[in-house]
């Protein structure tokens, strides 16, 4: 299989699952991964759950089943996802919509939201997530101080 | 020349700080597009950099004047990486730029991913989509606040 279509599998709880979705439907992502992945989004460093990078598979696995739950709530895809390649490296470009939830309320909606993740394979396990998107709605809701 | 090869003679003027950038640097970007080509950033709506900036002089008005306004130093951290299947080309980089308002510097970014989408028709560039994190920027030009 090659990293385009391992790619594809990693996110099949996106393409083929509607929210909410069940822990067990991430399996095929966690399988995808790497004992000592690197997860990093776009945003400045100090911004809660997304700053920063997140190192190792539990970590990442955390933020989907224990975290993401109880502040984004509705995530779904808004386009048909497209990969691009070129070799090690896989870029999947799409548009997503989710509402971002603070003590249990949902307080904005995102729409349209333009994404790229940009993943690194190696040895048929990705080893590198980097998601290229703003998140500057997030930010205004839980921004520090 | 394929399309990767375009989109790296197009972006050539990336590697130079903003602020030493000539008009001229940004010909190859100009050359590269079709009269046509539709500009935007994936950003919220209300911004000076909002929405959909239609045609090659646009364009050009865009990085010569808008882009001067709201923003300076900007330059790209090290290489940038292309990768493409056909039609669509995705470059791939890191940038720091600091953000101005009314003239005055107010917020810094520094070493943010971004990645640029370029759709290509007959050799042309027809479509640029930026995308990054742009949370500095709202919070300077939407909310009034600079506390990030």
């Amino acid at each position: 299989m090659d990293n385009i279509a391992l790619a594809k599998k990693a996110w099949s709880h996106f393409t083929d699952k509607k929210a909410p979705r069940d822990p067990s439907d991430y399996q095929p992502f966690f399988d995808s991964l790497a004992d000592d992945v690197v997860w990093k989004v776009t945003c400045p460093e100090e911004t809660p759950i997304f700053g920063g990078e997140r190192h190792g598979k539990h970590s990442v696995m955390s933020l989907f089943t224990d975290e993401d739950p109880f502040v984004i709530e509705d995530n779904e895809l808004e386009r048909t996802p497209e990969f691009l390649s070129n070799g090690n490296r896989v870029v999947m470009l799409f548009a997503e919509r989710y509402s971002i939830k603070k003590d249990g309320t949902v307080v904005a909606s995102v729409r349209n939201k333009e994404c790229a993740f940009v993943m690194d394979f190696r040895e048929g396990l990705i080893s590198r997530i980097l998601l290229i998107t703003d998140l500057s709605e997030w930010n205004s809701v839980y921004r520090p101080g | 020349m394929d399309n990767i090869e375009l989109a790296r003679r197009a972006w050539g003027h990336a590697d130079k700080i903003s602020t030493d950038r000539q008009i001229g640097d940004y010909n190859p970007l100009l050359e590269a597009v079709s009269e046509d080509v539709v500009f935007k950033y994936a950003i919220q709506d209300g911004t000076p950099i909002s929405g959909e900036f239609r045609g090659k002089r646009a364009l050009s008005d865009f990085f010569t004047s808008t882009v001067t306004e709201v923003a300076e130093d900007g330059h790209v951290n090290g290489p940038v990486q292309f990768i493409g299947d056909g039609d669509r080309v995705v470059m791939l980089g890191t940038e720091s730029y600091k953000i101005k308002k009314d003239g005055d510097i107010v917020a810094s970014v520094s070493g943010r991913e971004f990645a640029i989408v370029m759709d290509f028709q007959h050799g042309l560039i027809t479509r640029i989509l930026e995308i990054k994190d742009l949370s500095e920027f709202i919070e300077v030009y939407l909310t009034g606040d600079t506390g990030l």
